[in-house]
């Protein structure tokens, strides 16, 4: 079968089939078919696979039109409803700064490392009610204040980080020097103990109940 | 082009789908029964075997359920198409995954076109279809939307996730390889 060189006719026979050409276009398509034997019959064959593709199985129309579900107009939210849901997400990323800001508060006067052999033998990041501090209550520079768990405190006296330089007496932090109180500022900087993964849950968190609100 | 006329089915289609908006049941048969049979010659076109049926009405009902995504874009047919054969494809991977043969295989010309092969007995017809199943899945996809439906190449871009340029190019290659099958 041989194939005529005028691409941009052929590309329009399927158009011609379909009666898909406006006047002008079909006129000029079919003049050129008339005398073009390989369009011609590229025509004829365009025909029968046409023919061929739409012998399709037939359709229960009404058996798709049962199954069809009735029409619900899409539920359309006020502004009110998205103020009242930014207002939510607000909430909540407020609050979680200010619990993340209250815990770094809280990690900082309650460091449990005391230097000195009974230092070796204290669990750090055991809580012991009967040991557990109070504003009043004044310990020895080698008693080991009751601990708060810290984690990253824990890890670093494990890792042999150096005790004179973590050492802080348990009270009140009005009880510390301005150098030691700088000492341990620094020491927590560097111990990295604000959990990364409780700042991106909460960003989360935030993220989800604004997008839930904003359905 | 006639576009004339393609403008008078689209704003058919438009005019049923806001009659069924407002409760008018007999538009959506109207409306199945315009578009149905040719979503069912792409399915079985294009690899759908006893499952035409299912296909069609699937791809109705996914239509209907989210029919304020339509808006106007494109036609009323060429999303359905878009829908039908994005079922399809779910199909085949949720085939593949299940371990059944669903890749379009040229070995597997005898059963690609089961579902056409009751209604086609005509021996040239058949000849046709043998010549069709040579083709790529997206060669057939191509060609069944271009000389079965008369879709313009901007139409069957949409539909089928391409180019214009890249459909033209299936559709002569296509067209091609049917001449080559057919001199054998």
């Amino acid at each position: 079968m041989t194939e005529c060189s005028n691409g941009e006719i052929r590309d329009l026979l399927p158009d011609l089939l379909h009666q898909r050409l406006d006047a002008a276009e079909r006129a000029r398509v079919e003049q050129h078919v008339a005398m073009c034997n390989a369009c011609s019959e590229e025509l004829a064959l365009l025909r029968d696979l046409c023919s061929t593709i739409r012998r399709a199985p037939a359709i229960d129309a009404a058996a798709i039109v049962a199954a069809i579900p009735a029409y619900r107009a899409p539920v359309r939210r006020s502004w009110g409803g998205w103020r009242a849901a930014a207002a939510i997400a607000a909430v909540a990323i407020g609050g979680t700064s200010i619990t993340l800001v209250n815990r770094e508060h809280a990690v900082a006067p309650s460091i449990p490392i005391a230097s000195g052999p009974r230092a070796e033998s204290t669990t750090v990041g055991t809580i012991d009610p009967r040991v557990m501090p109070s504003p009043s209550r004044q310990t020895s520079p080698n008693v080991v204040p009751p601990p708060t768990p810290s984690a990253p405190v824990a890890q670093a006296v494990a890792d042999g980080a150096e005790p004179a330089a973590l050492a802080v007496t348990a009270g009140a932090l009005g009880d510390l020097s301005d150098r030691e109180l700088s000492t341990l500022l620094d020491e927590i900087e560097s111990l990295d103990a604000l959990p990364s993964e409780d700042v991106e849950g909460a960003s989360s968190l935030a993220g989800s109940i604004s997008l839930e609100n904003a359905r | 082009m006639t576009d004339v006329a393609l403008s008078t089915d689209e704003r058919t289609d438009l005019d049923l789908i806001a009659r069924w908006k407002a409760g008018d049941q007999r538009a959506a048969t109207l409306l199945v029964e315009r578009h149905a049979a040719a979503l069912a010659r792409f399915a079985s076109s294009v690899g759908a075997k006893s499952d035409v049926d299912e296909v069609v009405q699937d791809t109705f009902v996914r239509a209907f359920a989210s029919i304020d995504s339509f808006r106007g874009e494109s036609s009323l047919r060429t999303w359905l198409f878009t829908i039908a054969r994005r079922l399809l494809l779910d199909r085949r991977r949720s085939e593949r995954r299940r371990g059944e043969q669903v890749e379009v295989q040229d070995s597997d010309v005898s059963t690609e076109y089961d579902a056409l092969d009751a209604v086609v007995a005509d021996e040239t017809q058949q000849r046709l279809m043998k010549a069709m199943a040579k083709l790529t899945p997206t060669q057939r996809e191509v060609f069944t939307l271009r000389v079965g439906e008369g879709m313009s190449y901007k139409e069957i871009a949409e539909s089928v996730d391409t180019t214009e340029g890249a459909a033209r190019v299936h559709y002569h290659n296509a067209m091609r390889a049917i001449k080559e099958f057919l001199d054998d």
